[in-house]
This record gives structure tokens, sequence and C-alpha cells, in this order.
């Protein structure tokens, strides 16, 4: 009983914690991101395992953390509220070359992250070539170039 | 107004952007954000502190109402994890014949808990039907400290009740958490 609370805890746990971290928290990983994911992982496992090393126990959390988030994406499909709380919704940047202050200070994206998006998605140079940057809900920032902007 | 300024813009611009953005939506999720940020940083603190165990908060000491011996408890305590009871008895009087000082646990608290080790070891150990009597040679005059250490088996509120003789009982409570 308790290897399913246990992992049940931590998928609510890591779901709401990673929410209120926003969305480009692990997307746009520098390599201390990464070694974050990985020391996040070693502290999870040792709470959803506890000191029951069985293999049936290790089944169990991996079966509820599976079963938790096929249910999470029927519950998504059946209620499009919930899909928005958890997933967020995407969110435009940048418009005709005039980057939109207000929300990339709210959404922690500074210009030069989205004229990186757009370097290395685009090989665009300059601000003016962008006609729209988009916050994805993935947290990647893609960049649809001007028309005028040779492609 | 963003919502115009995008429109706006939008018109300028050639393309039209087939998007599903909810404004409305993502203020009331950066809202929910901050908020989040800032209960972070209130358990945080509130760990630091011992809220949620093992910290300046959580540490305390009961004693019994006559004031022969005190207990040092965490207040709260984690399942699984670590505790350490420190038991301060006071020194056996000049006109007892006895050396031996009694320490008994109550029967449901010792069921919440896993003892691992007493220290100083005990002399010899007693089955009642309440609980268990650890028994102690004590030399004279002296007041002794008697630590025990093992890990919490029980989530939720624990009872604790230790005493030295039949009615001089110290109760606390610690909270728990999984």
């Amino acid at each position: 009983m308790d290897s399913v609370l246990r992992a049940l805890a931590v998928f609510i746990f890591l779901l709401l914690v990673f929410r209120i971290a926003g969305r480009r928290t692990l997307t746009e990983m520098t390599s201390f991101d990464f070694v974050l994911l990985l020391i996040i992982s070693e502290a999870t496992q040792n709470a959803m395992i506890g000191n029951d090393y069985s293999v049936t126990n290790g089944f169990l959390v991996i079966l509820t953390l599976v079963g938790v988030d096929i249910l999470l994406s029927l519950v998504k499909r059946r209620f499009p509220h919930v899909e928005t709380w958890l997933d967020g919704k995407p969110m435009v940047l940048v418009s005709n070359g005039r980057p939109l202050k207000d929300r990339m200070a709210q959404a922690r994206v500074d210009e030069a992250d989205v004229l990186q998006a757009a370097r290395e998605r685009q090989g665009l140079a300059r601000m003016d070539d962008i006609d729209y940057a988009v916050l994805e809900i993935s947290g990647g920032i893609s960049v649809i170039p001007k028309r005028s902007a040779g492609h | 107004m963003e919502t115009a300024a995008h429109k706006a813009s939008s018109e300028l611009s050639g393309t039209d952007l087939d998007i599903d953005e909810d404004l409305e939506y993502q203020r009331r999720a950066w809202r929910f954000q901050r908020i989040g940020w800032i209960a972070i940083g209130l358990v945080l603190i509130g760990a630091l502190l011992g809220l949620f165990g093992r910290g300046p908060l959580s540490r305390s000491v009961a004693t019994d109402p006559e004031n022969r011996f005190a207990v040092e408890y965490d207040r709260i305590a984690r399942y699984e994890s670590p505790f350490r009871l420190v038991i301060q008895l006071q020194p056996v009087p000049e006109s007892s014949r006895s050396r031996t000082a009694r320490l008994w646990i109550d029967r449901r608290y010792a069921e919440s808990l896993r003892i691992e080790q007493i220290t100083p070891e005990a002399d010899r150990t007693e089955l009642t039907a309440d609980g268990f009597v650890y028994m102690f040679h004590m030399s004279d005059g002296q007041s002794s400290t008697i630590t025990m250490t093992g890990t919490m088996e029980h989530v939720g509120w624990v009872q604790g009740r230790l005493g030295t003789g039949p009615r001089d009982a110290v109760v606390f409570r610690q909270f728990v958490f999984p």
C-alpha cells in the first residue's frame, strides 16, 4: 500500500513544484541544470523507495507513476481547463520585431534568449527579422521569421 | 491592454498567427507562481527553524511534576528518521538504600519507536504489562544522563510517556512527519 502512496505523493509534489518553478526552469538546460536534475532524481528516489529494496516495490512504484500519468492525460483530454493549468498555454513574446517587455519579464525570458533561439533555429541576426517569437508550453522559444528576412 | 497592443502589431506584421493564447490565464498562472515562490521560501525558513524536525523550534525538554527527572526530545520528528531522547536523572536521595535507577517506557510509546541503543546499557530489562523497565546501577549523589537513540516507526501524533517510579511520569507529545 505505501509504495503506491509514496509514489503518488512524490508525483503530485513534483508536479506542483515544477509548476511553481515555471516553464523555463529545466528546458533550456545548462550543464548545471542537468546536474540539478540528477540530484533531484536522487533525492526523489529515496523518498519513493524508502528502505524497501524489493523488486515488487520497484515495480509498484513504476506502475503507480505510469498509471497516474496515463490517468492525468485522460483527465486533460476530458477537461481542457485542467490541461491549461497543468501544461500552460503558449504566449507571444515578440510581435513584428517588437519585444513585449511585460510578458518577457513575467516569464523570465530576456531578449538575449529570444535572439539565441532566433539564431539557432532560424539563422536570424536581428530582432527586426523576427515576425513572432512564442514561448511554447514545452518551455522552448519558437521563432517565425519575417517574410522579408530572406526565407 | 496588452491584447489590444498585440492585435495591432499582428495586423502590421503580415502573418496571421494561429495561436491559442490566454492572457487572463497567464496572469493567474503568474500570480500562482509568485505565491508558490513565497510558499517555498516560507517552507525553507520553517525547515531551517525545525518546523519539520531537527531544529531549534523542535527540540524541547519535559520534566515530571516533582522535578525528579527531565527528558529532552524532539517535538517534531520524521518517519524512519533517527531520534534522540536524553533523559536526565536526579541523584538518588541519600536516604534511599537502592543504588538502582529505574526507567520505564510506556508500552504504546515503545511500540511507535524502534529503540536501537541506550547509553549506558541497562543492567537489566524487565517486561511489564505497561511496557519496559530498564534498570541502571547508579553511584552516589550523581545525576546521570541516559541517551536513547533509534528511529520513529509511527506517523502522526505520538504520546511519549516515561517515568522512574510508579507515579512520576513525564508525558510529552511528538508529531511524526511521514
